[in-house]
């Protein structure tokens, strides 16, 4: 792990084991609901149910957005994307996920908004079911992995053009 | 007596939510009962001089003590004028390399208030080119002070 990424995925870590204390709060407006309150559209929301938004920034490209509130916490992240290539794979790879996002927990069917590349919610469901430190450590897994999982297919897709590209064209040499 | 019939009873009631508190009305009642001090914008305009006088000299560590411990901008009457502000904090915050040695000299309350600018500051465009710098700080803080500074300022209604 290169040195300044540490600091960054630990300021992550440690916001994030902050924000995971989540209770079950019944909705107050709608008599026997309980739904996640920072899903709640924010003008029709009362502001003592959620906390201060964190953001995480490591440069225009990486950032992470966490937003907790009494019984739930939305995390997104950027992914790095450093050309166009890398933006096709990052989209193709999220909405993989996101489609499957059912039998995926914690994940969110989209993200927040167009900035942030996949989205977490994270309810008090989820962390009475399961332990919140393994959560809190198979997301900044997730964050490491996908970097070199990207970077990886990246690989794959030149070395499997420039195989098909040669290929085609030897058909041409006489 | 007053028509009892016209009174609005549910108004009396604690449990009705027709009146949801906003980040605003906490704010504004945070100001009226003088818990924030609301910065005119001739004080906040000797704060940025003194500060940017400072800077010029390159006096980075007594600076940004200063801001820290004394002079937490909660709410001004002109927003511009608050940017420019942060614009300096990020300034001295980018500028400092001795990270170390001004945490040792910095008290609990003094780092949740520089983790508060520090995400402030992260939050906003402008300045999200030099995140690593920041991320450096909020680092130190959490490792010194603990995931305790965080839920401070997650649940600290006076935001910066």
């Amino acid at each position: 792990m290169s040195q300044s990424l540490k600091p960054y995925l630990n300021v992550v870590e440690s916001s994030l084991e902050a924000c995971i204390n989540l209770t079950n709060f019944p909705s107050q407006e709608v008599e026997r609901h309980n739904r996640p309150e920072i899903e709640v559209d924010p003008s029709r929301q009362s502001a003592e149910l959620l906390y201060q938004p964190i953001h995480i920034v490591r440069n225009e490209f990486e950032k992470v957005l966490i937003e907790p509130s009494v019984n739930s916490l939305r995390m997104s992240i950027k992914i790095k994307q450093s050309d166009e290539i890398e933006k096709i794979l990052v989209h193709k790879f999220t909405n993989f996920l996101e489609q499957r996002s059912d039998s995926f927990a914690i994940l969110r069917r989209k993200p927040i908004s167009e900035e942030y590349s996949i989205s977490f919610l994270i309810t008090n469901k989820h962390t009475e079911t399961m332990k919140s430190r393994e959560l809190v450590k198979f997301i900044i897994e997730f964050m490491e992995e996908v970097d070199k999982e990207v970077s990886e297919m990246k690989l794959f897709l030149n070395a499997r053009a420039r195989f098909v590209a040669e290929q085609y064209l030897t058909e041409f040499i006489y | 007596m007053e028509d009892w019939r016209k009174i609005d009873i549910d108004s009396l009631d604690s449990s009705t939510r027709n009146k949801r508190l906003t980040q605003d009305s906490i704010l504004n009642n945070f100001i009226e009962k003088g818990i924030i001090h609301t910065y005119s914008s001739e004080e906040l305009n000797n704060l940025i001089g003194e500060l940017s006088g400072r800077i010029s000299k390159n006096d980075f560590s007594s600076s940004l003590l200063d801001i820290v411990v004394k002079y937490p901008v909660y709410a001004s009457q002109d927003p511009e004028l608050k940017l420019k502000y942060l614009q300096l904090v990020n300034n001295c915050l980018v500028n400092l390399k001795d990270i170390d040695s001004i945490m040792k000299q910095l008290s609990q309350d003094d780092a949740d208030l520089l983790l508060k600018y520090c995400y402030k500051i992260m939050s906003l465009k402008q300045f999200q080119a030099n995140g690593q710098l920041i991320i450096n700080w909020v680092d130190k803080i959490i490792i010194k002070y603990g995931q305790g500074a965080v839920l401070r300022y997650i649940t600290d209604r006076k935001t910066i």
